[in-house]
């Protein structure tokens, strides 16, 4: 099939004309295919690219560097640390996604710590949304742990200006440390779930609840409470 | 049918000049047409310069579908299984291109039912894909150097495997 025309067209016409003819067409076609996406404004991108599920957004961040950036603007961002060797390039990615964002708000965060956490780092990187001022509107944190011994401070004193917060959930190697202080105010989370994670003293708990005047839903898991 | 005879008619002219007549009723899910209706500017035909007229003619149909009104409650069941089965045939388009089209098409028109449908049929296609699929099937090129892509690809640190 593919023999055919070409042998016709080369027994009639110049040599370089159906040449030039065929690769035209072809570069019409790849043309017009690609203004099926491309020609779609980053909103609209957005918009689609947010229906997928984590792991297709997994499977397409790497489509082409347009897509990349787009990837930074989805309502909800997760963020994995494979490892302790990946704890930096894990901060280093969060500090650059942030940085293309800029102010849109958050709607959902995942930070997931999987085994041998790196600790500080993951602590440095609750810093780096802090400083960001990320509005995020749900907070979900899962610094696995395995031993005891490190664990990541969740005090109050890092999170009193994080005023957008709806949605708190801390697991794993937490220490919730929130101490009695009539100024730290959460204004908007209304929704608090606490599992496994360790308390820095009695009164935490009490003094979170204090602190947030709209709570409406408060789960906390305290079979697997350590302390 | 009969009973269009009695509601007012908007002229609408696509981006090649084809005019298409539509119900002032069905026509108003279109936010962006109902504005110009309130601002007094649809006594003439609204021109739709972003919109070719086999996208109009499938809007239209869309549109004038989701208008249809249920006489009672067992009627309205009915009616929304029948909506469903025909949103589903609706983003069962020939050319790929034609999605894309109904995506633009919507979010300028302001359709909000049409633009959610379109675009999950969008992501529905791009689901379970490879990047190389992905890029394939939009015909996207990768505009990484292969050092670039490497790293992009390690960085899993995205989401759940």
């Amino acid at each position: 099939m593919l023999n055919g025309p070409k042998q016709v067209g080369r027994a009639y016409m110049p040599y370089y004309l159906p040449t030039l003819t065929h690769k035209d067409s072809f570069a019409n076609n790849d043309e017009t295919k690609e203004d099926i996406i491309s020609n779609l404004p980053d909103s609209l991108l957005i918009d689609i690219l947010s229906l997928l599920s984590p792991s297709d957004v997994k499977q397409t961040h790497s489509v082409s560097k347009r897509w990349k950036n787009l990837f930074a603007f989805l309502p909800n961002l997760y963020f994995v640390m494979k490892s302790y060797e990946k704890v930096k390039e894990t901060c280093v990615l969060v500090d650059q996604t942030l940085a293309i964002r800029g102010d849109i708000p958050i709607e959902k965060l995942l930070l997931k710590c999987e085994k041998k956490c790196n600790y500080d780092c993951f602590h440095d990187l609750l810093c780096t949304l802090v400083r960001f001022k990320a509005g995020v509107r749900e907070l979900v944190s899962v610094p696995w742990d395995l031993g005891d011994r490190h664990e990541v401070k969740f005090s109050w004193d890092l999170f009193k200006a994080w005023d957008s917060l709806v949605g708190l959930t801390l697991d794993g190697g937490f220490i919730l440390d929130v101490y009695d202080d009539d100024e730290l105010i959460f204004p908007c989370l209304k929704k608090i779930s606490l599992i496994c994670i360790g308390y820095a003293s009695e009164e935490s708990v009490v003094n979170l609840i204090s602190g947030c005047p709209v709570l409406e839903e408060l789960y906390v898991d305290i079979i697997n409470m350590r302390n | 049918m009969s009973s269009s005879s009695s509601s007012k008619m908007i002229e609408l002219r696509s981006s090649d000049g084809e005019t298409f007549h539509v119900e002032e009723t069905v026509v108003l899910q279109s936010e962006t047409i109902k504005q110009m209706i309130d601002d007094d500017c649809a006594n003439a035909a609204i021109p739709l310069p972003n919109v070719t007229s086999m996208t109009l003619a499938k809007v239209i149909e869309y549109i004038k579908k989701h208008a249809e009104k249920p006489k009672d409650d067992d009627d309205k069941k009915v009616a929304e299984e029948d909506l469903k089965k025909f949103d589903a045939e609706f983003v069962k388009v020939d050319q790929e291109s034609m999605l894309f089209d109904l995506v633009r098409a919507a979010n300028y028109l302001n359709i909000k039912s049409l633009l959610d449908l379109t675009c999950q049929a969008v992501a529905d296609s791009i689901k379970d894909l490879s990047v190389e699929e992905v890029r394939k099937k939009f015909n996207i090129q990768n505009d990484f150097t292969p050092e670039e892509e490497a790293k992009v690809r390690k960085e899993n640190a995205w989401a759940f495997d």
